[in-house]
């Protein structure tokens, strides 16, 4: 290579940052396809009941191990049948069902229990300051799936305690966001004028704080619904979250690990789904952040 | 400045110390919440003598401060009950599965550190290529696929399907290859990840555009200019990382059924064996606390500038 | 100062020269911790401040930035309190459990006045906000004050639907002096109302300033760093420099024989000198009321 092409060669790489910069335009295809998966998910989980072509726990012995459709199966069952003959879609949109109401209650509760703990750490400071953020620091470095996992052999499982598991999950990086927003917000003109205007504290949170905060919550909760659906269905598939006769995406891939030599659709049909759920609602929370431009930095947990 | 840094360094040493014993006292609270102590740490089927001899030593009549000093004790002698399944030392059954694990993790971080670095330099160097873009979609996917699932599909294929490589167990390097690339997936991609960012802003910034004007060779550059500014981020997620590996492990450990202590730690969990799952919680927590200082005061140690800032 | 036209007003019954807001040896020092906060808004320590805000009148506080100027209005505001020293209103001591009722009674306008609202609610729900905070007022009579307030300060009310960014900086401290109004307070603390805005506007929300305290009866503590329109508004004038005062008095002896260096500086400082009021030109925003009726000495 000559010197001269090096040079050019050089000088276009450290340029293409700043073009790429001016042609930010993110592919809004992804965008559509990710935003069309979930809301398909959604109304998937919503009617679960009606649009199934099966009940989940039907057994059907004659069509045990049936492939899918486009490998040997039939249009009986599209994505096959499990070693009982259970409809493996059935199944999938039940535990679609399932997956998404701990996901969606999960982060609910966690964007709940952060952004007041954050807030009330932001407005009395001092030792209750402190104390949040002690236990903020704890949860940030204890991995979560350690303390699930602890809860777990303590409390036992059921539905309601795992969402609230899975709730806790993510708290602390809302509280921090929302800690430090509120810092940043109360100290705003409005908010003073509204102070001098005898507002209480309660209504100064919830009608100036709060809306101001709110698009950088609502891009923490996209990363938190992502992760709290890895973590539901890692936690499903080692046997230790949603237990038997419900069904989630992770523990639907749990026992189709048995069956792998077999039957490989049961495990990897569940398996695609989360994979595909995970990466549309990183794509989505990617494009909320772009769109924020006041967006809070991206804090690693 | 010098008082300062030593005036950071106790201050950060001191927040750890507290998060370490909230850690040890959420743990004593939640064994209390679960009822009574003695059948938790005990199991349900220890005999009247043992139990009389476990509550005297806890002093479960004494008043719940006694009780959580004594417990300060206990864990301090590294004496944390008896696992009511190996029926031995609850700690010493944690570190006989040690040794297993951080061959797993050690060379599941290796290849984590190298590919990542190098896949996140190349999305950052080579923004529109086709390997740029092929990092950029591999970093996404590392992120988004859980573990457990690319542990199954790397199964199928090398396992089942090409029969390369064994599905599970701990004989010889054969069966190390498919945990520890499982394993270091997503780690890769978390460390690809802040690669690119802190590479292209190195990129980006003046001191690359000075150099460039004296003629630098790329190369020269990127090891001289950007390498060096690019590797505070990177040390310190490398060092979350390594904090974090122990949990990292379960899943991977449970998949290819590698007895260390992930896979000890599910387990356990599934039996309830509260003493070993307790034990497992401690040490990996003050494992990942110390990481965590380690890397805080590394990384104030290399960047002067973040002296000045708040926490 | 000519009281003559003085419209019928509630609390403009009694002497108009008696204090309504009183600072009494007032220390303040921001804590370590905000010191950075106290940086940004401009404040440092007060040492000593004595000042009185007299009924009906207005009172003007100069100073450099820096000089402590919105440290007092927060001070006055309640926003913070004094390390020692008292601050009255109206012959009461300024107590926390009487903050409440005193916020009814004193009311800011501050210097920036698109960021004195919120920018996501409607103006014409900011501006009754206080008055739903305070009272719980039935909606006909908050419509009917908001219909008053608004005349008062002259918008019209179509700008009630619209959003902060919607509207311009003049208009928009219109509307934040609306919101002071509609609690029909007693004082107005205007912190640098009028330099974030510019010069026509300026003219515009001085004159009213003025003409609300003619009509209203209200105090005003004008507090600015520009000469010029404290000259024009004020009939009394404090001097800041460093966190203590320097000079005060009626803005005769203020401005036309300054016995400090510090104001002789600050005076010689206004470009077009002369204070650009005896005489200022035709084309100057707020000249047509000085130098005739407000130092008839110079005239």
């Amino acid at each position: 290579m000559s010197t001269a092409r090096a040079r050019e060669w050089t000088w276009n790489i450290v340029r293409a940052s700043k073009d790429r910069r001016d042609l930010r335009r993110p592919p809004q295809i992804g965008l559509y396809v990710a935003a069309i998966w979930i809301v398909g998910c959604l109304l998937i989980a919503a009617l679960a009941q009606v649009i199934s072509p099966y009940h989940p726990a039907e057994i059907s012995l004659d069509a045990r191990l049936s492939p899918p459709l486009f490998f040997g199966g039939t249009l009986d069952h599209l994505l096959g049948t499990d070693e009982l003959g259970r409809d493996v879609l059935a199944r999938l949109i039940y535990s679609i069902q399932i997956s998404m109401l701990v996901a969606v209650g999960g982060t609910f509760i966690s964007t709940l229990l952060g952004v007041s703990l954050g807030f009330l750490a932001a407005e009395l400071g001092g030792l209750i300051d402190e104390g949040v953020m002690a236990l903020v620091d704890m949860q940030a470095a204890v991995p979560f799936m350690m303390t699930a996992l602890l809860v777990i052999t303590i409390f036992g499982n059921s539905l309601a305690l795992f969402v609230c598991l899975v709730g806790l999950h993510g708290w602390e990086r809302h509280a921090r966001i929302a800690r430090g927003l509120a810092l940043t917000a109360r100290n705003r003109l409005h908010v003073t004028a509204a102070r001098t205007y005898n507002a209480s504290r309660v209504h100064i949170y919830a009608r100036h704080i709060l809306p101001a905060c709110a698009p950088t919550i609502v891009v923490g909760m996209t990363l938190g619904l992502t992760e709290t659906v890895l973590l539901e269905s890692t936690l499903s598939f080692l046997g230790l979250g949603i237990q038997p006769p419900m069904s989630s995406l992770g523990n639907m891939v749990g026992f189709g690990r048995d069956y792998l030599m077999t039957a490989w659709w049961i495990a990897l049909a569940p398996g695609l789904v989360i994979a595909a759920t995970a990466i549309a609602l990183m794509r989505i929370s990617e494009a909320l952040r772009q769109t924020e431009s006041r967006s809070a930095s991206f804090t690693f947990t | 400045m010098r008082r300062n840094t030593q005036k950071i360094f106790a201050s950060k040493i001191a927040r750890a110390l507290v998060t370490l014993v909230l850690m040890v006292t959420s743990v004593f609270v939640l064994m209390r919440c679960a009822g009574d102590p003695v059948t938790v740490l005990l199991g349900p089927d220890a005999t009247a003598d043992m139990r009389a001899a476990y509550s005297g030593e806890l002093g479960l009549d004494r008043p719940i401060l006694a009780q959580y000093l004594a417990y300060l004790h206990n864990i301090v002698r590294g004496s944390l009950g008896v696992s009511y399944v190996y029926r031995q030392d609850a700690l010493g059954v944690v570190l006989s599965h040690l040794p297993l694990t951080l061959i797993l993790t050690c060379s599941a971080l290796t290849l984590a550190a190298v590919t990542g670095v190098a896949g996140g330099i190349a999305a950052a160097v080579f923004p529109s290529s086709f390997i740029g873009r092929a990092c950029t979609i591999g970093t996404v996917v590392g992120l988004c696929v859980p573990s457990f699932f690319l542990a199954i599909v790397l199964m199928l294929a090398f396992s089942i399907q090409l029969n390369w490589l064994p599905t599970g167990g701990a004989e010889g390097w054969r069966s190390l290859v498919l945990p520890a690339i499982t394993m270091a997936a997503a780690s890769s991609a978390v460390l690809a990840r802040y690669t690119r960012v802190a590479v292209r802003e190195a990129l980006d910034s003046r001191y690359v555009l000075a150099a460039l004007a004296r003629d630098i060779p790329f190369w020269r550059i990127l090891i001289h200019h950007v390498l060096p500014n690019a590797a505070v981020p990177i040390l310190t997620i490398l060092g979350l990382l390594i904090g974090g590996a122990v949990t990292g492990s379960t899943v991977v450990e449970t998949v290819f059924s590698w007895p260390g202590i992930g896979n000890l730690f599910v387990t356990s969990v599934g039996n309830r064996d509260v003493p070993v799952v307790q034990a497992i919680v401690l040490l990996a927590g003050t494992a990942m606390i110390m990481t965590n200082l380690a890397v805080d005061l590394g990384y104030t140690w290399l960047d002067p500038r973040s002296k000045s800032s708040e926490t | 100062m000519t009281s003559s036209i003085e419209p019928p007003h509630v609390y403009t019954a009694r002497a108009s020269s008696e204090p309504i807001l009183e600072l009494r040896n007032v220390d303040f020092c921001y804590p370590a911790a905000r010191r950075s906060a106290a940086e940004v808004l401009g404040g440092s320590r007060l040492h000593k401040i004595n000042m009185i805000v007299r009924r009906g009148k207005a009172h003007g506080l100069i100073g450099e930035s820096g000089s402590g100027k919105s440290t007092i209005a927060k001070l006055l505001l309640g926003l913070t309190a004094p390390q020692s020293g008292q601050i009255f209103f109206d012959g009461e001591l300024l107590r926390p459990d009487r903050l409440a009722a005193f916020r009814l009674r004193v009311q800011p306008v501050f210097q920036s006045p698109l960021d004195a609202l919120d920018p996501i609610t409607p103006i014409g729900k900011q501006i009754i906000a206080p008055l739903l905070v305070n009272f719980n007022m039935k909606s006909s009579e908050c419509q009917a004050r908001l219909a008053a307030a608004i005349s008062a300060v002259g918008l019209s009310g179509e700008i009630l639907g619209k959003l902060p960014h919607q509207i311009s900086g003049g208009q928009a401290q219109r509307v934040n002096i609306a919101r002071a109004l509609i609690l029909d307070p007693e004082v107005l603390i205007c912190d640098e109302p009028v330099s974030a805005l510019d010069m026509t506007v300026q003219a515009q929300i001085l004159n009213l300033l003025s003409d609300l305290r003619e009509s209203r009866g209200l105090s005003l503590l004008f507090i600015s760093h520009d000469i010029r329109s404290v000259a024009y508004l004020c009939s009394e004038i404090t001097v800041l420099k460093r966190g203590s005062i320097v000079e005060s008095g009626s803005r005769d002896e203020v401005l036309l024989d300054p016995k400090t260096d510090y104001m002789k500086s600050l005076l010689e400082a206004v470009p077009n000198s002369g204070l650009g009021l005896e005489t200022a030109s035709p084309s100057k925003p707020f000249s047509r009321q000085i130098g005739r009726r407000d130092l008839p000495a110079e005239g």
